[in-house]
């Protein structure tokens, strides 16, 4: 399965075109025909169409969340709502032979629907506010097999043409994984390493171990070094028929994993330029040693493997320069999206936020969510990473985070649940930096947890002064055993809670300072009288003059480097 | 969505572009019942441009060309692209539109 995206908005006719963005931004992705695209833009808008006529009260619109995931070759386009449950009997069939005037009455969506799709599953909830799904699925066009190449290469080649297709989402340790998946099978092996080419070391490092034994931790190999670092150097398929009479074979390796090495059969990958930029190498062929068939079997997978890794590797330097200004719009459209619509507004408080991304889209967010118990929680984050990975990490971070909200969980729970959700949900490898505060309105306790974020300045008015909020945790995303502490303080009147990213505190100016808690916590102080939202802007544009100060003529990358969040939150007399 | 009129030899001509979904077929709406109001029963609607079209602007359509009909007048459509077309045949418009190749044809079949 592969997660594409996902967009929650208000059930309005207003966010039609969002959601229809939204998809297009799919079809991209998986550059789908314009005939498929076509046709899921068509039955989601019908779908969403329903949604926001029927689900909800007039003028009381809930939400509707769309998820997107590929698996197989199939898309699956999943509409949710929590409102009231269509009921398919009640609506009046579409009748293909009655009068036209009476076909206009009802039905005419759903009639499109089910025509355009392959498959649409539905899922009701009984009791009204429990989740209803729609489910829209529709085959992905594949390109057909080559009929000149060998039969041989087939699924090697139908599993490229695939991951080409889907080079946006396709990380690349996923696709060296499915290579030597692809290639260890096709050769009957009991095991397989792919190593890559660390140019500025001189070294070959491996990225994909695939073991009888199980994971094991990176090899590093200087190259010329060991039989994969021979055959980086020379460039030529090596067989080996008896690993331990080999001089060239590390037999440290075989202490790591515990079993023993037989035979090996080694070849390069090399882009079509012919430069070396890896190695594939496999281990112990069952049933005998590696034939001349096996090598050069191996030598044209190894080929196609270097073609498509490279592919992958430009796609991911220059997916975003690639995007055109409308594209980035639209992502940066989408992304909005997921930030609140409205600040909260409540008696005794006085709420500001200000979100900037560096580039079109961010890595940083703020939520604010009603509690099931009536607490406001309050969340402010930063995921690693920019650009458009970041932003796609920032659409899981989100759904994921706000998901755990409506679970009555403590500050601690919620960012626990969060991790592991982030952890089992991909293997991107990042991460994400997260505080998460439930404040009671009335009495204004603020229970809070911290996944490794910048430590919130709490301004306390009682004496002038600012204080951090500390708790101990790990980023999300990371360790699969985090351990969040919770801690609780109380704001008394005119006391001001300043979350922020480090995007403000890391602004660097022209001597190569930093901006720095300090400044803020001097700057919170001093502007303390100002309302929440002057107060956040004031912050950020001070942050931003600072990085900018000595610039005789500051250029628009200068100053903030990266994406600049902050959330003020100030307790004033009711 | 754009739309543009025009009235050529008693037959009211409407030019359309773009997408006519939710949002579009209101102001689709707007433009022909405002045409048949004014008693302008004869259209032709130019859809060479229109890249997608979705039910609200379907029940637009069956609404003016039964209102038209009655007047004596007609609806008639041209220049479909071909995925519009087969949402029109999904739903089977094909039978109660008078479907035509180019603007001319259709113009000319009044």
């Amino acid at each position: 399965m592969i997660f594409l995206g996902e967009l929650r908005v208000e059930a309005t006719r207003d966010n039609l075109r969002t959601i229809s963005c939204f998809i297009h931004g799919v079809g991209q992705y998986l550059q789908l025909t314009e005939e498929a695209l076509f046709d899921i833009d068509l039955a989601v808008e019908e779908a969403a169409v329903n949604i926001v006529d029927y689900a909800y009260p007039p003028g009381d619109p809930g939400e509707i969340l769309v998820h997107a995931k590929a698996q197989g070759d199939a898309v699956y386009i999943t509409l949710t709502d929590w409102g009231i449950p269509l009921d398919p009997d009640d609506v009046t069939p579409y009748d293909i032979h009655a009068p036209v005037e009476v076909r206009i009455k009802g039905g005419m969506g759903l009639h499109l629907i089910h025509s355009l799709m392959d498959g649409v599953e539905r899922q009701t909830t009984p009791e009204p506010g429990g989740p209803n799904t729609l489910t829209l699925i529709k085959q992905i066009e594949r390109l057909p097999p080559g009929a000149h190449r060998p039969s041989t290469m087939r699924e090697l080649n139908a599993m490229l043409a695939v991951s080409q297709t889907m080079t946006a989402n396709v990380d690349l340790d996923d696709l060296l994984r499915l290579i030597v998946n692809e290639v260890v099978t096709a050769i009957d092996a009991g095991g397989g390493t792919l190593y890559l080419i660390d140019e500025e070391e001189g070294e070959l490092f491996s990225r994909v171990l695939l073991e009888e034994t199980g994971e094991l931790k990176e090899i590093r190999l200087k190259i010329g070094e060991g039989i994969a670092g021979h055959v980086a150097a020379t460039g030529k398929v090596l067989n080996i028929q008896y690993a331990y009479d080999d001089p060239r074979f590390v037999r440290s390796f075989d202490q790591i994993t515990g079993h023993q090495t037989r035979t090996i059969l080694t070849a390069p990958m090399r882009n079509p330029q012919r430069k070396t930029i890896g190695v594939v190498q496999l281990l112990n062929k069952k049933g005998g040693p590696f034939t001349h068939r096996d090598e050069r079997l191996l030598a044209a997978m190894a080929a196609q493997a270097a073609i498509s890794i490279e592919n992958t590797r430009l796609y991911a330097q220059e997916i975003e320069q690639q995007l055109t200004n409308q594209e980035l719009e639209t992502a940066r459209t989408i992304q909005k999206s997921f930030l609140p619509q409205t600040i909260p507004q409540h008696a005794g408080w006085d709420i500001g936020a200000f979100w900037r991304p560096m580039r079109e889209v961010a890595g940083d967010f703020y939520d604010f969510y009603t509690l099931p118990d009536g607490r406001l929680a309050i969340a402010i984050a930063d995921v690693s990473g920019k650009g458009v990975p970041a932003a796609l990490f920032m659409a899981l971070t989100v759904t994921v985070l706000r998901f755990a909200m409506s679970l009555s969980l403590t500050p601690g729970e919620l960012l626990d649940r969060v991790n592991s959700r982030l952890i089992s949900d991909q293997r991107s490898k990042m991460f994400a930096t997260v505080f998460v505060g439930y404040l009671d309105l009335d009495s204004g306790t603020l229970q809070f947890a911290s996944a490794g974020h910048n430590p919130p300045l709490l301004y306390r008015a009682a004496t002038d002064h600012c204080e951090y909020l500390e708790a101990s945790g790990v980023a999300v995303g990371v360790f699969e055993e985090a351990d969040y502490a919770e801690e609780t303080v109380t704001l008394a009147d005119g006391d001001i809670l300043v979350l922020y990213t480090d995007g403000i505190t890391e602004a660097v100016n022209a001597e190569e300072q930093e901006f720095g808690e300090e400044r803020l916590a001097a700057l919170v102080v001093q502007q303390s009288s100002y309302p929440a939202q002057e107060l956040a802007e004031r912050n950020v544009e001070a942050a931003a003059t600072f990085a900018q100060n000595q610039e005789p003529a500051p250029s628009p990358a200068r100053g903030s480097f990266d994406d600049e969040t902050l959330v003020v939150v100030k307790r004033v007399s009711a | 969505m754009d739309i543009a009129k025009r009235i050529e030899d008693g037959i009211t001509l409407f030019v359309l572009e773009g997408r006519i979904d939710t949002e579009g077929a209101v102001d689709m709406d707007l433009a022909l019942q405002a045409a048949v109001s004014e008693g302008q029963h004869n259209m032709v609607l130019d859809m060479a441009e229109v890249r997608y079209i979705g039910s609200a602007a379907l029940r637009t359509l069956a609404d003016v060309l039964t209102k038209n009909k009655e007047a004596g007048g007609d609806l008639k459509l041209a220049a479909l692209k071909p995925k519009v077309m087969r949402v029109l045949r999904i739903i089977g418009f094909d039978k109660f539109f008078s479907i035509y190749d180019t603007l001319e044809a259709a113009i000319a079949d009044f």
